[in-house]
């Protein structure tokens, strides 16, 4: 469903009309039924105020005639005599009778009952005397109201309820009001009392009722509702209702409530009724009955209705108006719009032969105004438009039969018929311009046509004179044309067309028709002018091509020959590669040895020194031993114990076999040095200050002391000696396999170093390879050279281990060369992700920045001829980036030079596997 | 959006504007209306003699301590605390803080030293002849409050009180509303009428003849018993069966001083309610001992014998009171022991008997030459709270003095004219109530009774009683006190100065639209603790 702009407008209007007027409907009669129900609420309450007053005031009444009796001279004659005349006993009974039916009681100052008066019908089924007797009996036992009246004198007033004299089958409780008066003389001794008792009764409900003009139903609290009640409401045929009119639910729902008055909407006799009660109590605050006051309220009910359906008509009918309204406003709004539309849509299917006459001058007869002004202009640019279409599909045509030509005479033969079919030319000719300038016929068509190429114009052929021109050339009718010669034959239209390509005419073209009917116009020479323009182009393009195409044969020769001779020149220029490469191999494996023979005079003094150190090991251990057995033998010709000696071998060999230091690495204590050696001297030995510091250079002195501590004897001299000797034989041996150890590490350094070609990569660790290099080179490390090794923690890594050596080693050199002996060599190591750095900085003057980016070529040197091959950073720069896959930087400036090697942690062993 | 919105605007403006402003009037939802008989005299609670202007201004003003309306125990309210010191003649009080005059003044030592300087220097200015006695002679001050000898601040929050001698019942004598905390003000007393500014939960609002309206104190310190309704109204309504109808129509809340004979109806109305409350009180006639025939002992005697009490409380009273036979009930206590016994064995009072009445009157001279003298019987003519038909009254004493041929003229006179007709000695009886305010017999026997009193309308002057009253209010030891009295009593049934009548109850008549209804040391009503039910 597709909604109109009418359509929304009308429903938006009537929902903007609807709800406002909904809600204020509902409000409305929200507001009247509230309006009226609280009115109901609040004339109830005054109902049930005024009524339960009216009970107090009938309360007041009773009480009040019971006083006036008390004073009445009637009464006084009634106690007296107890017995009054007929005539003076209704004059008695006046005084009382009007507040209903009722008894008239006497009592003398002793509380007795002296007389009774009833007031009232008397039932048939009973007698006068039965219901005064009934009331006698009930008087006797209120025996605190006569107490009260005769003992203090005091007005008493009370609500007692009294079961009725048997009255058919029923016995039912009436509410009675009770008002007793002291009897006075005129003393005002008291003689008594008199005492009234009046039934609520049906009477006094009419007379409130009347009052009130409400109904109204009086239950005794403790009752049967249903029985027990007298009212003032009828029933249908009016008589007394016989049973509660008010259902009994409602009165026992309110008693259980405990609340002392209430107010309510009850249906009553099929009426509806506004229903109040209200509990009323004895003078000791029991309750006693329930007073209830309903109203009838369906004439409210009815006005209500009447004003809530009223409401809803009026809501109702504005609903109407709005809608009708909205509708027709609706209507005069959109329907223009809509009239617009339609001639909108017509418009856009392509009738622009619309127009519109504004109807209003509002904002739609300004849109249908401008609407209309849009409709012209568009049809204006509508004929423009098509104009223009024809001319460029026509010069599309054209152009795309001329493209798609190839050669000259192709294009032209091609242009010639499709401009004459275009502007239907009968004749047509062109003349092209060749190689020397002249002008000639190239290509014609159609009948006659000599004879037209003939024409000439001021004694020039036409064609030359419309180049020289440089204009396109028309004549409407040939043969009027003035100055012209050969003309007289042609009576139509001639297009005489030049075309120009770079600034030259490069050709003409002859159109000619012949047609009364059907001119060319204006149109015809746009487009001839633009397809002269371009025609240059293709023209110009079809003689080239026809060159190229002869050049083009030419050079495929060419090209054959020389490749067959660049062939013949690769061939050979591999051969020379790999002999290349096989010398280049020989000449890094000559430059490595060539190294290694620089090296190896520093590393045979390396060797040397160790070696020297074994040798006077050896002596020093020879003459140790020497001594030793002569001081074994001095102990063995004592007659010392045994277990000495046993004891002195067992902690030697517990130190010897504990010892694992390195000599001079026990640092001593000059003081215990001194006291040590007054200890020795105690015990005879000579030079023992010597001694105990050796003892104490060998960290043997606890062992030592341990021993003359244990022991005493004359030959501890021998004992102490023979204890220095084996230290001092246990001390060479520990020379000797330290200087083996280096001898050993040496060895392993240049194994590693000449081991030339790596097969697989392994784990090392890259400080253990560092550590090599300048074993290596420790020759070359000496003097005043600071070697600094900042190693990080680095885990094994996956290298061409040997390989590297020679890296380090270069580097190194290359750094002590830099500092010329003198300065510092800072090694560090880092590993950071998938990458290990060794980086080399010296504190040398630096690589000039010239250099910087030659130094990693082979054969670069900056040393003078004969010092340096120049090989060295060159293998640095392969093994690093073509074994490994690393890469290495330099930063110099003076004072610091920094060689960084990265290599990946894991080098993969098929990581170019050639290089060298 | 924006052209719904101003027409929604001011939809919703109209519908606002509707409810409109919320009035200040005075409605039976906001306010407790009071009806008496009686206007107020005064706002100055040192001088509000009189039930009405006590219940006035016992709501704009608090005294320092006081007694709890339910237990009957000591209770502090402007004080918080006190010590006592040299016997009893030295108390302190310490001074509740942040209490603050209705005005926003903070209340503090120094304004409670002035409330009571005031009426000292007042009563000293009257000595002096420098003020009449007329207008207010702080009365109260004169009977009750002399063993004071200073008052003074020792620090912004304690109170010094220096008595003459020890007074036992001191503590309860300060919660006497005539020592009610006044804001401090200049120039004479009667600025309190214009503008009476206390502390208490209502303040003063407008007055008017016949009608003076309190407003809630939104202030008031004591937030627990803030009245639930804004507006207290006393209305002066002469007529018993006006007030009556005012009360049955929900047109009042409380009406004062219904004829007994209306309780029974009053308590049948669903609609109403009435409450006894014990009262301490007595009404009694008072026989003027200053001048014959009642200065001879005989015709006082014979007076006693010759008026029928038991018959006038009962049809006055219609069982709302006790014959009296004593100047207090018998429910009276020190320290729960009774003052007197009661029943076998005890105080007796003379019996109704008309021939030893004449014999007396014979004896006392009253049948000179013949012919009885005639006697001025003067009473209010407003019915009180505890004495409701004084008129009945009057006239039942009338009849009894007829039966013994004494003529008695009956003077019915407004209240001011009453008090001073009494003030110069005119009556010979007066017929007399009397609610004591302190729950204690030096209330009722030195203030009703020793010669130095305004209130000893008996002009009762017997140097042994005077003694005797003097002692009980002086001594600290209970049993002293009980013994004291007991002879005191004694003299004053021998002396017989009163006709004793009555101990009523006092009976409050309201609407069951309020509860919690009580009374304040069995006088005054404490109209903030009553609820308004809603």
């Amino acid at each position: 469903m597709k909604f109109k702009i009418r359509h929304k407008l009308t429903g938006w209007m009537i929902v903007m009309g609807l709800v406002p007027a909904f809600a204020a409907s509902v409000m409305g009669v929200r507001i009247i039924i509230n309006r009226l129900k609280n009115n109901m609420h609040i004339e109830s309450k005054k109902t049930i105020r005024i009524g339960t007053n009216l009970l107090v005031e009938h309360i007041t009444s009773v009480k009040k005639a019971t006083s006036r009796l008390a004073k009445s001279k009637l009464l006084f004659e009634f106690y007296d005599k107890n017995v009054l005349s007929y005539q003076k006993e209704r004059l008695l009974k006046k005084e009382f009778s009007e507040l209903g039916t009722g008894i008239l009681q006497v009592i003398n100052e002793k509380g007795q009952l002296t007389g009774s008066l009833y007031t009232g019908s008397i039932p048939a089924s009973t007698t006068r005397a039965e219901i005064e007797s009934h009331y006698e009996n009930n008087l006797i036992n209120s025996k605190r109201l006569i107490k009260n009246v005769i003992g203090n004198y005091a007005h008493s007033i009370d609500i007692v309820s009294i079961k009725s004299k048997k009255s058919g089958d029923k016995k039912v409780n009436r509410l009675h009001i009770r008002a007793a008066s002291p009897i006075f003389n005129e003393k005002y001794d008291v003689k008594g009392a008199v005492v009234l008792t009046i039934v609520l009764d049906k009477l006094f409900c009419q007379n409130i009722s009347t009052i009130l003009g409400s109904n109204i139903i009086i239950y005794p609290y403790h009752g049967d509702y249903n029985n027990e009640f007298v009212t003032s409401f009828k029933d249908k045929n009016d008589a007394l209702p016989t049973s509660s009119p008010v259902k009994v639910e409602i009165i026992k729902d309110f008693v259980e409530s405990r609340q002392s008055s209430q107010t309510m909407e009850v249906s009553l006799f099929e009426e509806d009724y506004a229903v109040s009660l209200r509990l009323f109590h004895n003078y000791e605050g029991n309750p006693m009955g329930i007073l209830l006051i309903a109203t009838d309220i369906t004439a409210i009910q009815e006005g209500q209705w009447e004003a809530v359906s009223m409401l809803i008509f009026i809501a109702f009918l504005a609903l109407i108006l709005v809608i009708i309204f909205a509708y027709w406003l609706s209507r005069s709004l959109s329907n223009p719009i809509v009239n617009l539309v339609n001639k909108a849509n017509r418009v856009s299917q392509g009738d622009l032969n619309v127009s519109i006459k504004p109807k209003s001058s509002d904002e739609v007869g300004e849109l249908a105004n401008a609407f209309s002004e849009m409709v012209k202009d568009l049809r204006k640019m509508h004929y423009k438009r098509t104009a223009q279409i024809s001319e460029v599909q026509t010069l599309n045509e054209i152009i795309n039969a001329i493209s798609v030509q190839i050669g000259l005479k192709n294009v032209i033969s091609q242009a010639v018929k499709s401009i004459s079919l275009a502007i239907q030319a009968e004749k047509a000719a062109f003349f092209m311009k060749d190689e020397d300038g002249n002008f000639s016929v190239f290509y014609q068509e159609g009948l006659d046509v000599q004879q037209l190429i003939k024409v000439r114009k001021e004694g020039k052929y036409l064609y030359e004179s419309v180049v020289e021109e440089g204009k396109i050339f028309y004549s409407k009718v040939l043969s009027e044309q003035e100055n012209m010669e050969g003309i007289d034959k042609f009576d139509g239209e001639l297009f005489a067309v030049p075309v120009l390509y770079q600034h030259d005419y490069i050709g003409v073209f002859y159109f000619y028709k012949h047609d009364e009917e059907d001119k060319w116009e204006e149109l015809h020479i746009t487009i001839l002018e633009r397809v002269s323009e371009n025609l240059g182009i293709y023209i110009v393009n079809a003689q080239l091509f026809e060159k190229i195409s002869r050049f083009n044969e030419k050079l495929e020769i060419m090209v054959q020959e020389r490749t067959e001779e660049l062939q013949q020149a690769n061939e050979k220029l591999e051969n020379t590669l790999s002999e290349l490469k096989e010398t280049q191999a020989q000449v890094l494996i000559g430059e490595r040895l060539a190294g290694l023979g620089s090296l190896i005079a520093g590393v045979a003094h390396e060797i040397n020194s160790p070696i020297g150190a074994i040798d006077a090991s050896i002596n020093n251990m020879q003459n140790n031993i020497r001594i030793f057995i002569d001081n074994l033998l001095i102990i063995c010709d004592s007659d010392e114990d045994i277990k000495m000696l046993t004891y002195l071998l067992t902690i030697m060999k517990n130190f010897m076999t504990e010892d694992s230091s390195e000599i001079g690495q026990y640092k001593y204590d000059r003081k215990k040095v001194k006291a040590f050696a007054k200890v020795l001297s105690e015990h005879g030995i000579r030079r023992a200050r010597n001694i105990s510091r050796k003892i104490h250079e060998m960290g043997a002195h606890k062992y030592v002391e341990d021993f003359i501590m244990s022991f005493s004897s004359p030959n501890m001299g021998a004992y102490v000696n023979f204890m220095y000797d084996l230290l001092k034989i246990h001390r060479g041996t520990k020379s000797i396999s330290t200087a083996i150890e280096s001898v050993r590490r040496i060895v392993i350094a240049l194994r590693s170093y000449s081991h030339v070609k790596q097969d697989e990569p392994e784990f090392v660790n890259i400080h253990d390879v560092i550590e090599t290099s300048l074993i290596i080179l420790a020759n070359k490390l000496k003097h005043n050279i600071e070697v600094v090794k900042d190693y990080g923690d680095i885990e094994p890594v996956k290298v061409y281990g040997d390989e590297l050596s020679q890296v380090w080693t270069n580097l190194i050199l290359n750094a002590s060369q830099a500092i010329d002996g003198k300065g510092k060599i800072t090694i560090s190591t880092r590993i950071d992700k998938n990458f290990l750095y060794v980086s080399v900085t010296d504190t040398g003057s630096g690589v000039p920045e010239e250099v910087v980016d030659k130094i990693f070529d082979a054969f670069f040197t900056t040393k003078g001829k004969g010092e340096g091959t120049g090989l060295g950073l060159g293998i640095v720069s392969r093994i690093v980036k073509d074994r490994h896959g690393g890469d290495i930087k330099v930063t110099s400036k003076p004072g610091k030079t920094t060689f960084t090697v990265i290599l990946p942690k894991i080098v993969s062993s098929h990581t170019q596997n050639g290089g060298y | 959006m924006k052209k719904i919105i101003n027409p929604l605007f001011f939809v919703i403006l109209f519908l606002s504007c509707q409810k409109g402003e919320k009035q200040n009037n005075i409605n039976k939802k906001n306010s407790l209306k009071v009806v008496w008989a009686k206007d107020i005299s005064t706002l100055d609670p040192a001088c509000a003699d009189g039930f009405e202007s006590a219940e006035v201004c016992s709501q704009i003003y608090e005294s320092l301590v006081g007694m709890d309306s339910k237990t009957g125990k000591k209770k502090y309210i402007l004080a918080t605390s006190s010590q006592t010191y040299a016997d009893g003649l030295i108390w302190d009080f310490n001074i509740r803080k942040g209490v603050k005059f209705h005005d926003g003044t903070p209340m503090d030592a120094e304004s409670v030293v002035f409330a009571f300087q005031r009426q000292i220097d007042g009563l000293n200015a009257i000595k002096e002849g420098k003020i009449s006695s007329d207008s207010c002679g702080y009365n109260y001050w004169k009977a009750y409050f002399t063993m004071i000898k200073s008052v003074k601040a020792i620090n912004k929050y304690k109170v010094r009180f220096k008595l003459n001698y020890n007074y036992a019942p001191f503590f309860k004598l300060l919660g006497f509303f005539t020592v009610g905390i006044v804001k401090p003000y200049k120039g004479k007393g009667e600025v309190l009428n214009k503008n009476p500014v206390g502390t208490g939960p209502f303040k003063f609002f407008s007055k008017k003849e016949g009608r003076v309206v309190l407003q809630r104190n939104e202030n008031y310190w004591d937030e627990e018993n803030m009245p639930n309704y804004k507006y207290l109204v006393f209305k002066t309504v002469p007529d018993n069966r006006q007030r009556f109808l005012l009360l049955a129509g929900g047109n009042a809340d409380i009406a004062h001083q219904l004829d007994p004979q209306r309780y029974r109806t009053l308590n049948l109305h669903p609609f109403l309610s009435i409450k006894k409350i014990k009262s301490v009180n007595v009404v009694y006639i008072a026989l003027n001992t200053s001048k014959p025939p009642f200065s001879v002992l005989q015709n006082r005697l014979a007076a006693n014998h010759t008026i029928n009490r038991d018959k006038i409380v009962k049809l006055v009273y219609q069982g709302t009171a006790q014959i009296s036979k004593l100047p207090i009930p018998p429910y009276l206590e020190i320290e729960n022991k009774p003052v007197y016994k009661t029943g076998e064995g005890g105080i007796t009072w003379y019996e109704h008997n008309l021939p030893k009445a004449r014999a007396l009157y014979e004896e006392g001279g009253m049948y000179e030459d013949g012919i009885a003298k005639s006697l001025d019987l003067y009473h209010i003519r407003s019915p009180r709270s505890i004495l409701p038909n004084p008129g009945l009254t009057a006239n039942l004493i009338k009849s009894d003095f007829a039966k013994v041929g004494i003529k008695v003229n009956i003077h019915s006179l407004p209240y001011n004219e009453y008090k001073k007709a009494l003030a110069k000695g005119r009556h010979d009886m007066a017929i007399h109530a009397w609610i004591g305010d302190m729950w204690d017999p030096d209330n009722f026997l030195y203030g009703l009774l020793h010669s130095s009193t305004a209130t000893n309308y008996a002009f009762f002057s017997h140097r042994r009683y005077n003694e005797l009253v003097s002692k009980g209010r002086a001594s600290v030891i209970n049993e002293d006190r009980l013994k004291y009295y007991n002879k005191a009593l004694q003299i004053f049934v021998k002396q017989a100065p009163w006709v004793p009548l009555a101990h009523a109850s006092l009976v409050f008549s309201y609407s069951k639209r309020i509860n919690n209804v009580q009374v304040r040391t069995s006088t005054t009503s404490i109209y903030n603790s009553m609820k308004k039910i809603k």
